[in-house]
């Protein structure tokens, strides 16, 4: 008999002591072991080592469930105490939960809104092989960007018969017209026109018609549904005709061939009505001239777009001519619409940099809440130390304790983010229909990134829960009940006022940030554009009798008393968008820039009050002004090489001339981007819009006569006009809304900052209620009181502009590069933050402190 | 308040019938003869566990240190609550049986 038969089996007695809760363990293995001498003795070794093992195996699944049914009884305990908690400090509790509840369904819209904008086209199959052309212009290039989308009609042919990794080629054109069908008229009606590939290209399921052919024959048109369905109710359309007058004397019949599938809204092609490019064979010349056309190109799976770019170069030297002056680059279609800031074609875009801005507000929010969170528990937890010691002393061992405060601490991080997914589902509607998105959450298809969001609440209860759980639960009780504990023990203390430092670093950022963004907005909205814009109204002209008339037309008007003034041009000073390559007097081989060329009347330099600083303006009288007289901007002449333009020979194409004249400059696109230079000519067969300036007085009534006056010329055709005013706020009528959301966000951001900053005074201010009892039967004022308590805060704010500054100067430059003409930073701005700030700081610290600093010392201090 | 399981009975009735001596080798021993019935080990301290938790019983811990490596025993007594458990599953057990000595007599024939 040796002696390790004489002890029960080692193995066996380990298993089952670590299944055996700690206060029953000596008694359980001792019975165990008793049982095994026991039968050892009567039988032998042998049994007694087998009765041990079996019941050791038949005993585990017991013994776990009884850990577990003790481990239930033990939760309703800390369930009990940490409702208790709540309700003992309900206001805190409420405003902790509440903040961070608030926070992250701030983050999670912002996220869903980041998101949904990185998805756009991708729902098309062959996304990943699916490019658009642009031009890239060789010129000493005033604008930022020397890309362009739009490309010659010829391209699409060409490059899919000479490249073989191109297998599909698109064209696309866009006009605004007005369409008719019977009695409906629809105006300003965008009409697409593509080639029937682009049905190939693309996915954009039709409901009715093929779409292996809906766009093959010239004057064809597709509808979609709802266009479908408010011309022609529930009968279908195909086959009938929709007329479409493009412009004055330019009016067809189309056969409707299909009708599409409401069209995805994060789509960056967003047509109602979409017809045959064949069409156009008759208004255009296909060459390589005319840049008006956007082309799509599919390619081979997988190509690499880089090797078919470096080919075009040679192509287009070798088939179109050497001195043409561009090249092309592929464009990826996912990169569509966030990264084409050039661009005319793309409907709802968005600039990449203002997604960026958004994602870093919502990410500062979520830090902003986390921290305020972590803070305000923290301080709260302090209160618990009583109850902790009890627990001690009644024989609660650290590690329950410890599980006990984290798992109270992760299940109101928990409950926050249930009341987040609720504010969600109300709130995320709203915010989409204000951005104007289809914003949609669904918990199934988020499942991912709502895990991570638990991940994170689970942390953010980890870490404001670790103050109370280790640092507390370390105390011996007796002195936790003594009342011996330094609460203010350092370490605590830097780390709360390490993230109040951050916090508030964050908010001035935040604070200069937004300031900076609406000076700018303000700066671009009303910024002199250099040309009149008051009390002008445009006419858009489409009516081809009322363009050759548009003389007699325009005399008589100017009859009226409360007419000022009336011109007539091709396009609007607010946004001219035709370019084209002139050729000019020292060109140089190499030499080629792309200028916007404006068809104006004689009278539309001074209609608007263009100044003109060299040279003289149209006259009418020189008999060679409409065919050889060309005016350029101040860019232009510059961007030319002339010191003195007047006289120089000038021209476009067959068009040749010289140059009567220079003007300031003034801007005619968006203050984005610098003036680009200008060409301007008489042409009086182009013109689309008449502008009318007006007195200010008796609007109403002016605009009845002109609508009267037009009825007589133009009888049928519909009277659209608008306001240069209120056609230069419409440009930045979508940006201006993204930049209210961003500072609506920022806004929040603040809240929250301050709520946090709020709850943590109040607490203090709470916590001294002693310390201030004292001091004011010593005879403090409250006044005196206030001064103190605030001082602390003062030094913390003051501290962190100081962090702050530096950080946001930074950002503030890089983000005014986007705008060529912007407003420039002031020291005020930095120091007027502060004095913000500190404002609203000391304003929630007021509230707190007076409501303690008045309070009658004999309660604070009755149970000393 | 639902009738305790058959072994919370047995061991109830065990640790009556223990007295002082009721630790978990001795109820382990009264209820295997008392009942005929072999339960394993963990089934017993569960149900012990049960018993505590619902406050049918009382346990108090010694130790004793003559050996090596210490020894302890949990002994376990009845309250007040434990004896009305007990009287009610008898009362249910009576009324359950009530007026059915026949049955008693097949039983006996057929084993």
């Amino acid at each position: 008999m040796t002696k390790a038969r004489e002890t029960p089996p080692v193995l066996a007695a380990w298993i089952l002591a670590r299944i055996i809760r700690d206060e029953d363990r000596l008694s359980t293995l001792s019975d165990f072991t008793e049982i095994y001498e026991e039968l050892a003795i009567e039988q032998s070794y042998l049994s007694a080592c087998r009765w041990y093992w079996t019941q050791v195996i038949r005993s585990i699944p017991m013994f776990i469930l009884n850990y577990l049914y003790w481990g239930f009884i033990m939760f309703k305990n800390y369930l009990k105490i940490a409702l208790r908690n709540i309700f003992k400090y309900k206001t805190y509790s409420l405003i902790n939960v509440t903040g961070l509840a608030a926070g992250l369904t701030c983050c999670i819209c912002i996220l869903l809104f980041v998101r949904y904008e990185f998805s756009y086209d991708k729902f098309h199959e062959n996304v990943g092989n699916i490019y658009r052309v642009l031009t890239k212009f060789s010129e000493p290039g005033p604008s930022g960007s020397n890309l362009f989308p739009a490309t010659p009609s010829s391209l699409g042919p060409a490059i899919k018969e000479n490249f073989p990794e191109v297998i599909k080629s698109a064209r696309l054109k866009k006009r605004t017209g007005l369409v008719r069908l019977k009695e409906k008229n629809l105006d300003n009606q965008i009409f697409y026109y593509a080639d029937q590939e682009f049905l190939d290209i693309f996915d954009f399921p039709l409901i009715s018609g093929n779409v292996n052919s809906a766009l093959s024959q010239p004057y064809s048109v597709i509808l979609t549904q709802e266009i479908a369905d408010l011309y022609f109710g529930s009968v279908n359309p195909i086959g009938q005709t929709i007329t479409f007058d493009y412009r004055a004397g330019l009016s067809h019949d189309y056969v409707i061939t299909g009708v599409f599938k409401k069209l995805p809204q994060n789509s960056h092609l967003s047509f109602n009505y979409l017809a045959s490019f064949s069409t156009l064979k008759d208004f255009f010349s296909m060459d390589w001239n005319n840049l008006a056309f956007v082309t799509y190109v599919k390619l081979q799976n997988n190509h690499d777009p880089e090797g078919l770019q470096n080919k075009f170069g040679s192509y287009l030297s070798k088939h179109v001519g050497p001195d043409y002056g561009y090249n092309f680059e592929l464009q990826p279609l996912t990169k569509i619409h966030l990264f084409s800031s050039f661009d005319i074609f793309s409907s709802r875009k968005a600039d990449i940099k203002t997604i960026y801005i958004f994602s870093v507000i919502g990410f500062l929010i979520m830090v902003i809440v986390c921290f305020n969170y972590m803070n305000l528990s923290t301080a709260l937890s302090v209160y618990r130390t009583n109850e902790i010691g009890v627990r001690k002393i009644v024989g609660a061992r650290r590690s329950q304790i410890i599980k006990q405060i984290w798992g109270e601490s992760i299940l109101f991080t928990l409950i926050a983010f249930c009341i987040a997914l609720l504010l969600i589902k109300v709130l995320l509607p709203i915010f989409g229909a204000y951005l104007d998105r289809e914003l949609s959450f669904s918990l199934l298809e988020n499942l991912k990134t709502l895990s991570y969001v638990i991940g994170l609440m689970i942390f953010v209860g980890l870490v404001s829960g670790s103050y109370p759980a280790l640092f507390l639960t370390s105390f011996e009780p007796v002195n936790t009940i003594k009342g011996n504990l330094t609460l203010k023990s350092k370490r605590s203390l830097f780390f709360r006022n390490s993230l109040v430092l951050i916090q508030f670093s964050i908010s001035i950022i935040l604070i200069i940030s937004m300031i900076v963004m609406l000076n700018q907005m303000n700066f671009m909205k009303n910024k002199d554009l250099g040309y009149d814009r008051e009390n002008i109204i445009s006419l858009e002209v489409k009516d081809e009798k009322l363009l050759k008339n548009y003389d007699p037309f325009m005399n008589e008007i100017n009859q009226y008393p409360n007419i000022m003034d009336v011109t007539a041009s091709f396009d609007l000073p607010t946004g001219i968008g035709s370019g084209a390559r002139p050729f000019w007097e020292g060109q140089q081989e190499e030499d080629n820039v792309l200028m916007e060329r404006l068809f104006v009347d004689y009278n539309f330099l001074e209609f608007y009050g263009i100044e003109c600083i060299e040279g003289r303006n149209f006259m009418k009288e020189s008999g060679t002004d409409a065919e050889e007289g060309f005016i350029i901007n101040e860019t232009a002449a510059k961007l030319l090489g002339w010191e003195h333009s007047a006289g120089k020979r000038f021209g476009y194409g067959k068009k040749e001339g010289q140059i009567i004249g220079v003007v300031k400059d003034f801007h005619f696109a968006s203050l984005h981007d610098k003036i680009k230079p200008l060409s301007i000519e008489i042409n009086p067969h182009g013109y689309r819009y008449l502008s009318i300036k007006i007195g200010p007085d008796e609007m109403k009534n002016t605009l009845a006569l002109i609508r009267n006056k037009w009825d007589e010329f133009s009888p049928g055709f519909p009277f659209s006009y608008a306001f240069i005013d209120d056609i230069i706020a419409e440009q930045y009528n979508s940006e201006e809304k993204l930049y209210t959301a961003i500072k609506s966000s920022t806004l929040l951001a603040i809240f929250f900052s301050c709520i946090g900053l709020g709850g943590l005074v109040s607490f203090s201010a709470r916590s001294k209620t002693k310390e201030i009892g004292i001091r004011k039967v010593l005879g403090a004022s409250a006044m005196g009181i206030i001064t103190m308590h605030s001082r602390q805060f003062v030094k913390w704010i003051v501290l962190a502009c100081f962090v702050a500054w530096p950080a946001t100067y930074y950002f503030i430059q890089r983000w005014l590069q986007n705008f060529a003409y912007r407003i420039k930073i002031g020291i005020w701005i930095f120091i007027g933050s502060m004095i913000l700030t500190l404002f609203i700081v000391l304003l929630t610290i007021c509230f707190q402190t007076i409501k303690a600093a008045t309070a009658n010392p004999v309660d604070s201090l009755r149970y000393e | 308040m639902d009738i305790i399981t058959r072994l919370e009975e047995a061991i109830l009735i065990a640790i009556w019938r223990l007295k002082d001596n009721a630790y978990g080798v001795t109820i382990n021993k009264q209820v295997s003869k008392s009942s005929r019935k072999n339960y394993s080990m963990g089934a017993l301290y569960f149900s012990l566990d049960q018993l505590l938790r619902k406050g049918h019983v009382n346990k108090t811990i010694k130790h004793f240190y003559q050996k090596k490596g210490g020894r302890s025993r949990t002994y376990y007594s009845l309250t007040e609550d434990g004896k009305k458990a007990l009287w009610e599953v008898r009362a249910y057990q009576n009324s359950l049986w009530q007026g059915i000595p026949e049955m008693k007599l097949d039983l006996e024939n057929t084993k």
